[in-house]
């Protein structure tokens, strides 16, 4: 009798100790990687003997950790990437091309909003799994835009134009939108030129920026800066918000909970909105993706766990432990969703929105935009001339 | 290491330079003749080039082609053989019918009767007006004796119809023939041509009177020149000429306004003033500048004026608008201005820059011999590519030695002196070249015992065993007061042991041992157990160190492993060895610091407790590629197959660049890639070829490839750099071979020094151990776990006082809160006092800090105006990072000084998001300092809005406090004498690294 249990005792043990063996190590980042355990533990439940190891990187330090971890080989199963990162790491090699691994599973292309799956797709291949998204939405003082008589948020290019003259109109010091412009704003201006109809390359790859429509983009948004509609530089986006100074500013879900925080004292007296349409209300689509590195011995269990994460369950208890908008569109519908109004705008954002060319050079171009685009701003070159400059600055990047 | 030396005589080198020759001016017909073909030849002042006068060139009318010739000798010369390009100016009138399109440049040798030498056409289409025809010279034209004589035969030639030569009959006109050497092409940039009514329509006499009219006599640029009539009323007459768009730049591109001015004979009153102003009318009317012109040779006839322009009226924003004033005047007797009368004429207002050659024409010029050479080598097998290679390099060491005692010039140039590291190299290089056949067994056992004879027996200037970095080829006598090297001496003795084992049982053998035994490592070893970088008979021990990781670590090898004057084991602990994720890193990312250790020592599955070096080295090279392509988007010169960062030439000289943010412009070092090939195979080889398919002819020369190139800046070396040479050949060897390991180490004295430093065999693929990644781990992420408690306190008055900090508690930097940084020293706390006791608080507005800090000594050296770097000298530190909060927040680094030259307080953001000083950046912030019995106090109250976040209890930002200090009682104005610097945080960059920075918390 106490034979056989020492047997049974030692098979049980060997059985956890090769069970435990597998462990998945993962990557992640900023509030994210705070989070995850929790996601972690109830794999870990799911999938016994199996151990996730997640390192937290700070963001400021995981572009260089991801470089030095493909220089020295050591880089783990499974990652968070940005989506503006997918394309400049992708173009090293270094991500799994995941097409044979969603032929036996639920994850497909169509089950992720258009704009986010972009992002994972490289040169045909697909090279990651959209996780959260990001997008960029009207935030606006609802009191205040009543005050110069708009019961609704500007809905169009023109409205949006015009409350912003009433609202500049207020006095000294006053404002109506913030456009986030500091250091590289490029991602803050493109949805400009989606909504005008424009691009940055058309289907053959040329340069389309000499475009009526980009310029047009150029055009209109320069012009809240050259009628003092937009504050140049400088100031407290909460305080100014607050306050009234600046009632109008275009950013992503985080600053749902951010002005709650910052601001409580506005509560009730603010909400979300629809980009402003010209030919269309695009906005900025970004967030993150799960990729796999191809140096991993786990990739099988790596991809388990993506699986993990789409699972629409368990897109929407991620929502809930931080609030990032789920890749998967159907969990949209979940009531906790559904029926919050805030989140409403974004669901529906989301069905209009677009990523920039996933292209490794998208950085540079981000940085050529925000410097033309700031010379039509100061006023240095019109912006049909700074389209011109830029059109060559972007031959020149993807020559 | 030692290496930024040569920079200082790089520069003084590229100061040197030809400049054009004048090989016929055109002011005179005396010695020109038509070599039969019936054209004459005299002086017109209607259309120069250049100088008074030009030559009216009459065709006879009949001859198939018109000629001109004359006679070449003397100091021309001089200038003819550093040239490769003749350019002739010629003016076709517009009237003209027939007229030379094609050129052809004829030459002779007539020193001693009449032989051909040879002829060239230009490439030149003409066109009606001035042209300037170019004429390349070929190598047989260029090869010409400077004692010689030769005749030069213009022929100027009509093709009509393609093919069909139609004889000239319009009369042209020639001026100015110039000698130059391509690299030395200027091209000229017309701002002001002169040419249409339409521009003349722009310009206006600034209401002095003046009338402008459209010439098509006296002309010295295009077909026109603008004829100015004076009001013979106004004192100065006046052009006012606007500058925009396109001329913007071309104004930029010089340092000079040239124009020329053609003065009739019948003119009275002569302008001899000539002033140049500018305007910027971009917005509003506002002056920039003036100049006025030497123009005490102005005559009759044509002159060239030339304004020098500089600053501010020559960085113009290209966007801008500007108005540009010329005025003229005379002078009478008594020197005073009086108005001009009679007309005078302008044109070609121009400056002149460098012709850049672009990437293309310059693979274009190389000669065929390399281009085929290059093309041979991409043919090859791998193997027989790193054969080619490897002889190629080895060619350096055995023509650019002096067979008389051995020494090695440090690089190609003539005057080269020797480096002794170089020496190391080549003694490496020798039994490689014997083994491969090169050289005979024989020929290279006597250069090899002449060589170390040379350092064993005296004749190479040094003192305790260790040799100056530079001496002269000759004589081995010290050069460029250079230093005792610490490294270098390293390098040659390295070199030395290898050949004693090559050749054993030898007298080589003996003196590489003598040698070796000869250097006092312990003499060289500073008081904390690391080896001084070199000495200098006029100063003594240099500042620096090897204190911290980097090419030094062979210098460790061999010091620790002397029979004669071993340096402690432990002196290798002492080493400072940063972790870079997932490796030890040297912070500059120069390639050669990896690489020179693993020349010699084999370091392959080693390890001692920190490291297997050459998995290090190995993973810092790839770092190395990857930093390259990513950054290809920004310098196109990087690419997959073409990067490698490290100490190399490059277009401003010779810089430790290497993969890290601000230490790269685009410059690729050839040799790192190359030698990197024991630790990227891959990599390496896809570089070599990558470089020799793309740029080949421009990146190999003489001796393999050359010492840098920067396709972004254009620029290419035809340099070779010994120590890049021997890099080259040794790993390639040691890749194909392991053939300088294999000896090296058999050395007794080697193997016994590793074992005494630790290491140990052991096959892994790490390159940190998991014991010293988590030590060091420890090191730095210990301190980001300290917390400052910041109460909420009622207001507090910033008055450089303490008064309202005694319910706060205090912090404390002190004397072992060291930064290691080389160059600084640990606070010595036998002599000095130095510590911090610092506070936080806060209310609804303000952040307030302070901090007293403990100095026996207060050094104030910098002026009220000096705003940049404090750090200099005694001055505090606070870095805060709100984004811990407000992730839309940036990192907030305040430097302040607590007295200038004055006494007063300055403060300034730096390297943060909104660099600058407080009157700008911050102006509602408030400091103040005062001086205590024991140090200083500097107070301080920040108002939240500049850190973009608004406080409540509980909330948590990124905080450290550093302290520089100086000991240097007599520090001179602005000098730099920082010595220590302590941190709250003390791990090495703490300033750049917010991550790892402690924390403020905001309590009730």
């Amino acid at each position: 009798m106490r034979r056989g249990s020492l047997i049974l005792l030692l098979v049980f043990v060997l059985v956890t100790f090769s069970f435990a063996e597998r462990t998945l190590q993962i990557w992640a980042m900023g509030e994210e990687a705070k989070n995850l355990d929790v996601m972690a533990e109830r794999f870990m439940k799911e999938n016994p003997g199996v151990k996730v190891e997640i390192q937290a990187i700070p963001w400021s330090a995981a572009y260089d950790k991801i470089l030095t971890g493909i220089a020295g080989m050591q880089l783990p199963d499974l990652a968070q990437m940005g989506t503006t990162w997918m394309a400049p790491f992708g173009a090293m090699g270094v991500f799994e091309e995941l097409s044979p691994y969603m032929r036996d599973s639920f994850i497909s292309k169509d089950i992720f909003f258009e704009g986010s799956w972009q992002t994972v797709e490289l040169n045909g291949g697909v090279y990651g799994i959209p996780w959260y998204v990001d997008v960029r939405v009207m935030f606006y003082r609802t009191n205040v835009l009543k005050e110069v008589g708009y019961d609704h948020a500007p809905q169009t290019w023109e409205e949006l134009y015009d409350a912003a003259k009433k609202l500049a109109a207020r006095g000294e010091n006053m404002y109506a939108v913030s456009l986030l412009y500091t250091g590289v704003f490029g991602n803050e201006f493109i949805p400009f030129v989606w909504q005008a109809g424009g691009r940055i390359f058309d289907e053959r790859g040329e340069v389309r920026v000499t475009d009526p429509e980009f310029v047009e983009a150029i055009e209109y948004y320069a012009r809240f800066f050259w009628e003092e509609l937009a504050p140049i530089g400088g100031g407290n986006l909460f305080q100014d918000f607050a306050s009234g100074a600046v009632p109008i500013f275009f950013s992503g879900p985080w600053m749902v909970s951010m002005i709650d925080q910052q601001t409580p004292e506005v509560k009730g007296k603010w909400s979300v909105a629809l980009m402003p349409k010209k030919k269309t209300r695009s906005s900025f689509v970004g967030g993150c993706n799960w990729v796999i590195f191809n140096t991993s011995k786990n990739k099988d269990l790596a991809w388990r766990f993506i699986e993990f994460m789409t699972k629409p369950e368990n897109q929407l208890e991620w929502y809930k432990i931080v609030a990032s908008l789920p890749a998967v569109k159907s969990v949209w519908e979940y009531p906790e969703l559904a029926n919050n109004p805030i989140m409403k705008v974004f669901g529906e954002q989301l069905r209009d929105a677009k990523s920039p060319p996933n292209i490794p050079q998208w950085e540079e171009i981000a940085n050529a935009i925000s410097r033309r685009v700031e010379e039509a701003i100061y006023k240095k070159r019109t912006p049909q001339k700074a389209a011109e400059a830029l059109k060559k600055d972007i031959e020149k990047i993807v020559r | 290491m030692k290496r930024f030396l040569l920079l200082l005589v790089l520069l003084v080198l590229a100061t040197f330079g030809m400049s054009l020759t004048v090989v016929n001016e055109m002011e005179s017909v005396a010695e020109l003749n038509d070599d039969n073909t019936g054209a004459s030849f005299s002086l017109s002042d209607e259309y120069v080039f250049a100088g008074k006068y030009s030559v009216k060139v009459i065709p006879s009318g009949e001859a198939d082609e018109t000629k001109l010739a004359f006679q070449l000798s003397g100091e021309v010369l001089e200038g003819w053989v550093e040239s490769d390009l003749l350019k002739i100016a010629v003016f076709i009138p517009e009237n003209a019918e027939t007229y030379p399109d094609n050129y052809f440049l004829g030459m002779a040798d007539v020193t001693d009767g009449w032989s051909w030498v040879d002829g060239v056409f230009s490439e030149t289409q003409s066109l009606r007006g001035w042209n300037v025809v170019t004429f390349n010279l070929s190598s047989k034209m260029k090869e010409v004796s400077t004692t010689g004589k030769y005749m030069l035969y213009f022929a100027f030639i009509d093709f009509e119809d393609g093919n069909k030569k139609v004889p000239i009959v319009d009369t042209f006109y020639v001026d100015h023939f110039v000698t130059m050497s391509s690299e030395e092409e200027k091209i000229r940039l017309y701002v002001f041509p002169m040419e249409t009514e339409e521009e003349l329509a722009r310009y206006n006499n600034d209401n002095t009177g003046a009338l402008f009219e459209l010439s098509d006599r006296y002309v010295a640029q295009g077909l026109r020149s603008m004829k100015i009539v004076p009001s013979g009323e106004a004192i100065e007459t006046k052009v006012a000429l606007p500058l925009e768009g396109e001329n913007v730049e071309k104004w930029s591109q010089g340092n000079r306004i040239k124009m020329s001015v053609y003065i009739p004979p019948e003119v009275g009153t002569i302008p001899t003033m000539y002033f140049l102003g500018m305007a910027d009318v971009t917005t509003e009317w506002k002056w920039v500048g003036g100049v006025f012109a030497d123009a005490k040779d102005v005559g009759k006839g044509w002159n060239q004026i030339s304004f020098e322009i500089a600053g501010a009226m020559k960085d113009l924003d290209p966007d801008g608008k500007y108005m540009v004033y010329l005025a003229f005047a005379g002078f009478d007797e008594k020197n005073q201005k009086i108005p001009l009368v009679d007309a005078f004429y302008i044109d070609g207002i121009y400056t002149e820059k460098a012709k850049v050659l672009t990437v293309e024409e310059r693979m274009a010029m190389v000669d065929p011999k390399i281009k085929e050479e290059v093309e041979k080598m991409l043919q090859m097998s791998d193997e027989e590519l790193l054969e080619y290679v490897q002889r190629k390099t080895f060619e350096y060491f055995w023509n650019e030695a002096n067979p008389a005692n051995g020494l090695v010039k440090d690089r190609s140039t003539g005057d080269s002196p020797c480096s002794i590291a170089a020496v190391g190299f080549a003694l490496t290089a020798i039994p490689v070249a014997v083994e491969k056949g090169w050289i005979s067994y024989d020929e290279g056992y006597k250069r090899v015992l002449t060589t170390l004879k040379t350092f064993v027996e005296g004749g190479v200037e040094g003192k305790n065993g260790f040799f100056y970095h530079f001496v002269d080829m000759n004589k081995g006598r010290r050069v460029w007061n250079c230093e005792l090297s610490s490294i270098d001496t390293a390098l040659l003795v390295a070199g030395a042991l290898f050949v004693g084992e090559y050749f054993e049982g030898t007298e080589v053998e003996k003196l590489a041992d003598q040698l070796y035994r000869n250097v006092n490592w312990q003499w060289m070893m500073a008081e904390d157990g690391t080896l001084y970088m070199g000495w200098k008979p006029e100063g003594g021990f240099l500042n620096a160190k090897w204190d911290s990781f980097n090419e030094g670590i062979l210098a460790y090898v061999l010091a620790i492993g002397s029979p004669t004057y071993p340096i402690p084991a432990e002196s290798w602990d002492e080493i400072l060895r940063p972790v870079h994720e997932n490796y030890i890193s040297c912070p500059t990312e120069s390639l050669f610091v990896y690489q020179y250790p693993n020349i010699w020592v084999d370091f392959r599955n080693k390890e001692d407790k920190y490291a297997n070096y050459f998995n290090n080295a190995k993973i810092a090279t790839r770092y190395n590629y990857l930093f390259c392509v990513m950054n290809r988007f920004k310098y196109r010169t990087y690419d997959f197959d073409v990067w490698g960062l490290s100490a190399s030439d490059g277009p401003a000289g010779y810089k430790h660049y290497g993969a890290s943010e601000g230490n790269h412009d685009g410059t690729i070092a050839p040799y790192s890639a190359v030698s990197s090939i024991v630790f990227t195979p891959d990599l390496s080889m896809k570089a070599m070829k990558g470089m020799l398919s793309k740029y080949g002819p421009l990146v190999w020369g003489r001796y393999g490839f050359v010492s840098g190139f920067n396709v972004d800046a254009n620029w290419f070396s035809d340099q070779h750099i010994g120590i890049d040479q021997g890099d080259i050949l040794l790993m390639i060897e040691n890749y194909s071979t392991e053939f300088v390991w294999k000896y090296f180490m058999k050395n007794r004295y080697v193997r016994e020094a590793l074992e005494k430093m630790g290491f140990v065999t052991k096959i892994s693929d790490y390159a940190v151990t998991p014991w010293y990644r988590q030590e060091y781990q420890k090191s730095i992420t210990q301190p980001s776990e300290k917390v400052v408690v910041a109460p909420k306190v009622a207001k507090i008055m910033v008055d450089g006082k303490l008064g309202d900090w005694k319910d706060v508690p205090y912090n404390v930097v002190d004397e072992d809160m060291n930064v290691r940084v080389p160059g600084m020293k640990p606070v010595d706390k036998r002599s000095q006092i130095l510590h911090s006791h610092f506070y936080a608080a806060w209310d609804d507005e303000n952040l307030y800090l302070a901090a007293q800090v403990f100095d026996e000594y207060l050094v104030v050296n910098i002026a009220p105006d000096d705003l940049g770097a404090f750090y200099r000298t005694d001055s505090i530190e606070f870095y805060l990072d709100p984004s811990r909060a407000n992730p839309e927040a940036g990192v907030f680094k305040l430097a302040v000084l607590p007295f200038d030259t004055e006494g007063n307080v300055q403060a300034v953001r730096h390297e943060d998001a909104n660099p600058g000083p407080i009157s700008k950046v911050a102006p509602e912030m408030k400091v103040a300092s005062s001086k205590t019995d024991n140090g200083y106090i500097v107070e301080i109250a920040i108002p939240f809005e500049y850190l973009s976040i608004t406080p409540k209890q509980g909330m948590e930002i990124g905080f450290c406090h550093t302290i520089h200090n100086s000991n240097k009682k007599d520090a001179k104005l602005g000098e730099y004498v920082r010595e220590n610097i302590l941190s709250w945080v003390p791990v090495a960059d703490v300033w750049a690294r917010p991550e790892i920075w402690g924390t403020l918390r905001f309590a009730e």
